[in-house]
């Protein structure tokens, strides 16, 4: 071993000009990786961003009303605790009809979600996930505790309502009607949901023993939901049900999986791009060295240190390679990131995260790569008899 | 003499569709600390003969044993061990390692043993090469040296890890007459002084020298073997 890895280091020394191209053919390969895996990153975010990141990921049905209410503040203390979840709330959900005030008017399907009184615009946010204040299009921002109530765009359109409308809410579990005050509208655009709700605070609502009550809670990394409603479930000890976005929102996970498919696919291109680089200069490198094996052979030295000569060989340069390629595709990142400034916010618009593990992953990775093409560049010459090799 | 090599029935066949026989039922034996010539014209099957005994090449038909040890009977793990431990090379063109000195080229066979090389060790190498002329090259690469001092390097790390056998493919092959008189020499005197079982293949004109063996192969089978 102490041999092979002495010639190992010597064919390095020798031949700087083959194992430069090797190194050269991997640092571009973990860079493009690098990059790619950044993109990854970044294609996730923006998945992850416009979906998820601002509205309840999960969600506990309290459907069989089975927690006493004590048991539900311990329940959303118990959740408080969870370092995943960033904001916890109790929401309750009324379905019924609304219809403007007014003689002949019609009534349309409506829901009310109650829940505590927050501000418009982080309820909005935090319920629905939606920026109220970017996405108003008309009238103002309405103040719940006043009865007050916004519609999607497209929903007061349809029903015929404008700013300034009384608006009568029927639902056959309060007992008796609510009239609100429609203050603005709102275009949420690329969701295209049907948005006919409305957020009303708790204090509003008087009888809250009606409707569908769910614990609602958005989390910091929406990826960890799973793990969040496996703890929860076992709060729960199969009390109540839990669900969360992925569940739910079948539609981010497909656009997930398209982009990993995308992202692995142009990976394992490049690991094979690089293999096949590899392995042609390995090819050419030991071909050039016949002789040389040969001679170590007749002397005794077996076909296993002889293949660690190689292997050696192959894993110091590309364990080198391997880090400059990451210090280029960190380089190509940072000033990418720089680049990629929203020209009005000045807000970077290329947000990733890289962690420790990937850098771990893409190294073993291009490592493995290398040392596999060593192991098929080398393996043709113990096929060879020796005195092939030494007249080679 | 105890034998140290026993050749028996040996027959090397090349080729599938046509079939060559390179040697025909050689039989033959060799006594430990002998010095043998190994001649006959191109195509003999003289380095054929060294390359069965040597375990480079396999038999057709029939045993080489070396110490006893049948060495055609080995595995290939086997043989490189054995061959590490018990036989020494010399071939016609030096075939140093270029990226190793001269020195390092010399203690490359005991680094296959597993030897850790010791100072000591060092010296001893360093001391070899100067008793045949090495002295002012040992830090040099091979492509540093003239042919004489390569072909020299080459004969100083055949010795040097004082195999049983030093087998010889025409050492001299590839260098002029007063160097190959001068490798000659050389051979002779490691032989005097270590006491090993030399097998030397050549072409050259030879003086056989006193207890010095001659065997002649011409087509495969051996038409002369003579001891001065």
């Amino acid at each position: 071993m102490l041999f092979s890895l002495k010639t190992a280091y010597r064919f390095i020394k020798h031949h700087k000009l083959q194992n430069l191209v090797i190194m050269l053919a991997v640092i571009i390969g973990v860079g493009v990786q690098f990059f790619i895996l950044t993109m990854s990153s970044v294609l996730k975010n923006i998945i992850v961003d416009n979906f998820l990141l601002y509205t309840s990921n999960v969600r506990t049905s309290l459907v069989e009303r089975k927690l006493n209410t004590s048991e539900e503040d311990k329940l959303i203390l118990q959740i408080m605790e969870f370092e995943e979840v960033d904001v916890v709330f109790y929401e309750n959900f009324l379905n019924g009809n609304i219809r403007i005030a007014g003689e002949n008017t019609q009534l349309h399907p409506f829901y009310l979600y109650v829940a505590e009184e927050f501000e418009t615009t982080y309820a909005y946010r935090e319920m629905f996930g939606i920026g109220i204040e970017e996405t108003l299009v008309k009238g103002r921002l309405n103040d719940p505790t006043k009865m007050e109530i916004m519609l999607d765009d497209e929903y007061a359109k349809q029903i015929g309502a404008d700013v300034g409308d009384r608006l009568i809410f029927y639902g056959n579990f309060l007992g008796e009607s609510r009239e609100f005050i429609l203050t603005g509208t709102y275009d949420t655009g690329r969701f295209h949901y049907k948005n006919n709700f409305t957020y009303l605070p708790r204090t509003t609502v008087v009888n809250q023993s009606y409707g569908t009550y769910f614990i609602v809670m958005s989390l910091h990394d929406p990826e960890t939901s799973t793990a969040v409603v496996e703890k929860i479930k076992l709060l729960l000890k199969g009390r109540e049900t839990v669900n969360d976005w992925q569940e739910s929102l079948g539609r981010i996970i497909e656009l997930q999986r398209a982009q990993r498919a995308v992202i692995g696919t142009i990976e394992v291109l490049i690991s094979i791009t690089i293999f096949i680089v590899v392995l042609n200069m390995l090819n050419y490198s030991i071909q050039k060295k016949y002789r040389e094996i040969g001679i170590l052979k007749a002397m005794g030295l077996n076909n296993k240190s002889m293949q660690w000569v190689f292997t050696l060989q192959t894993s110091i340069v590309a364990s080198f390679a391997t880090v400059f390629g990451l210090f280029f595709g960190r380089l190509a990142v940072y000033y990418y990131g720089k680049w990629m400034i929203h020209p009005e916010t000045q807000k970077p618009r290329f947000i990733y995260q890289i962690h420790l593990l990937d850098y771990v992953a893409l190294m073993a990775l291009m490592m493995f790569v290398a040392v596999l093409a060593s192991f098929f560049s080398f393996r043709k010459t113990n096929k060879m008899a020796i005195i092939d090799l030494i007249k080679y | 003499m105890a034998k140290i090599i026993e050749i028996e029935s040996v027959y090397k066949t090349y080729g599938t569709r046509t079939k060559t026989d390179v040697l025909k039922n050689v039989t033959l034996s060799f006594e430990r600390n002998s010095f043998s010539w190994l001649v006959g014209a191109s195509g003999s099957g003289k380095t054929t003969l060294l390359n069965l005994i040597s375990g480079l090449d396999s038999v057709s038909k029939g045993e080489i044993r070396i110490n006893d040890k049948a060495i055609t009977k080995m595995k290939e793990k086997e043989k490189a061990k054995f061959r590490a431990h018990h036989l020494g090379f010399v071939f016609q063109f030096h075939y140093l390692m270029p990226e190793f000195t001269a020195l390092e080229n010399v203690l490359i066979p005991l680094e296959i043993q597993g030897t850790k090389i010791t100072k000591k060790i060092k010296a001893d190498a360093i001391a070899l090469m100067e008793k045949i002329g090495l002295g002012h090259v040992y830090t040099h690469y091979p492509k540093e040296m003239s042919g004489g001092e390569q072909q020299r390097t080459a004969i100083a790390r055949a010795i040097f890890a004082k195999p049983d056998v030093i087998i010889a493919d025409e050492p001299t092959g590839n260098l002029d007459s007063v160097a190959a008189a001068s490798v000659y020499e050389i051979i002779r005197d490691l032989h005097q002084t270590y006491g090993i079982t030399f097998i030397v293949v050549t072409h050259d004109q030879i003086t056989p020298q006193k207890n010095e063996r001659v065997i002649r192969l011409h087509d495969g089978e051996i038409i002369e073997d003579k001891v001065y």
